[in-house]
């Protein structure tokens, strides 16, 4: 099943005056936000922001460290809902054809899982590396096996095979499907990865910010405003990044649907040759 | 390492992770774009040697 090219992505990008085939006004626009965010969230985590009464300078660290496991998590929590609405969208009986993914919601939902899961991968990747140079600074060790550490490398190894088993070659409806199951199995590690801190004696600290109603805040002043306008700038960043990779992968899907249908016709010439 | 060093090397490094596949992202849809002719200025001109005016 061949689809013509949506025109909306070149529509899209010939506005924007852009040069790649995911670029519109609208990402354009967030992606103007994004960079101009960036730069606030700067200068209030590396200056505006006072040093902590403990930990001194290395404090700023939680500007990029703390975002960027929420964005992870809002990540996988994206995928996992996504992948709930492809296994729905092309279960038996649902007017799926075997083989394709026949069903445009579901491709669509499939590349939403896609996308989100390769943020996710990214910014547990960033909160791996902050960590370790924070646990540095303040623990005297780049490195702990203790329960919160341990499980964020589970987490991020698990999102990496989910990748890898995108990329394996099979039929676009089944790759979707066993992928979506995939997601559902390694969602379960997110609250694990949160609440290991509460559950275990680990070396890592609690949760920064306490969101139970009535629960004591850990962080006040500056440092908690700043904490809060670097998740906003991580998450504005994310869905910039969110949107480009969600049309690559329309284009990943085109390519590949259009280079199938190359060897088709190749095969049935071959064919007609032979007679 | 210092605290200095610290935040220094975390900050350096999550923008350029961040860069980095922001950069990749855009190369593959730009690629992607051109080789299905579909490219945001239209599709690309075919410049083999057998589509050129013979002299």
């Amino acid at each position: 099943m061949i689809e013509t090219p949506e025109p909306d992505l070149r529509q899209q990008a010939q506005r924007a005056g852009s040069l790649s085939m995911t670029g519109s006004v609208a990402t354009r626009a967030l992606g103007v936000v994004a960079i101009a965010a960036v730069g606030v969230m700067a200068l209030l985590a590396l200056w505006i922001s006072p040093p902590d009464a403990v930990q001194g300078d290395s404090v700023r660290l939680m500007y990029v460290h703390v975002p960027s496991i929420w964005v992870a998590y809002g990540g996988f929590v994206l995928t996992a809902f996504a992948s709930a609405r492809v296994l729905w969208r092309t279960r038996s009986g649902a007017g799926g054809t075997y083989g394709v993914i026949a069903d445009r919601q579901a491709r669509r939902w499939d590349r939403v899982a896609g996308a989100a899961a390769e943020l996710g991968v990214l910014f547990t990747a960033l909160t791996l590396v902050t960590g370790s140079l924070w646990g540095k600074v303040t623990w005297g060790t780049y490195w702990q096996w203790d329960a919160r550490l341990t499980t964020t490398v589970l987490l991020f190894v698990t999102y990496l095979g989910y990748l890898a088993l995108r990329r394996l070659p099979a039929e676009s409806r089944a790759r979707a499907r066993r992928s979506a199951v995939m997601a559902l199995i390694a969602v379960v590690n997110l609250p694990i990865v949160h609440y290991s801190v509460d559950w275990w004696r680990t070396l890592h600290q609690e949760a920064s910010l306490n969101l139970e109603p009535g629960g004591d805040r850990n962080i006040t002043g500056e440092m908690y405003w700043t904490l809060l306008y670097s998740w906003a700038t991580f998450t504005v960043v994310a869905l910039w990044i969110g949107i480009h990779r969600y049309r690559v992968l329309r284009l990943e899907e085109l390519a590949e649907e259009a280079s199938l249908e190359e060897l088709l016709a190749q095969r049935r010439d071959e064919q007609a040759a032979g007679r | 390492m210092t605290h200095a060093a610290s935040v220094f090397s975390g900050y350096v490094l999550a923008a350029a992770a961040t860069a980095a596949y922001v950069g990749w992202v855009i190369r593959r849809g730009r690629t992607l774009g051109r080789d299905l002719g579909i490219g945001a200025r239209g599709p690309v001109p075919d410049t083999a040697d057998e589509s050129r005016p013979h002299d």
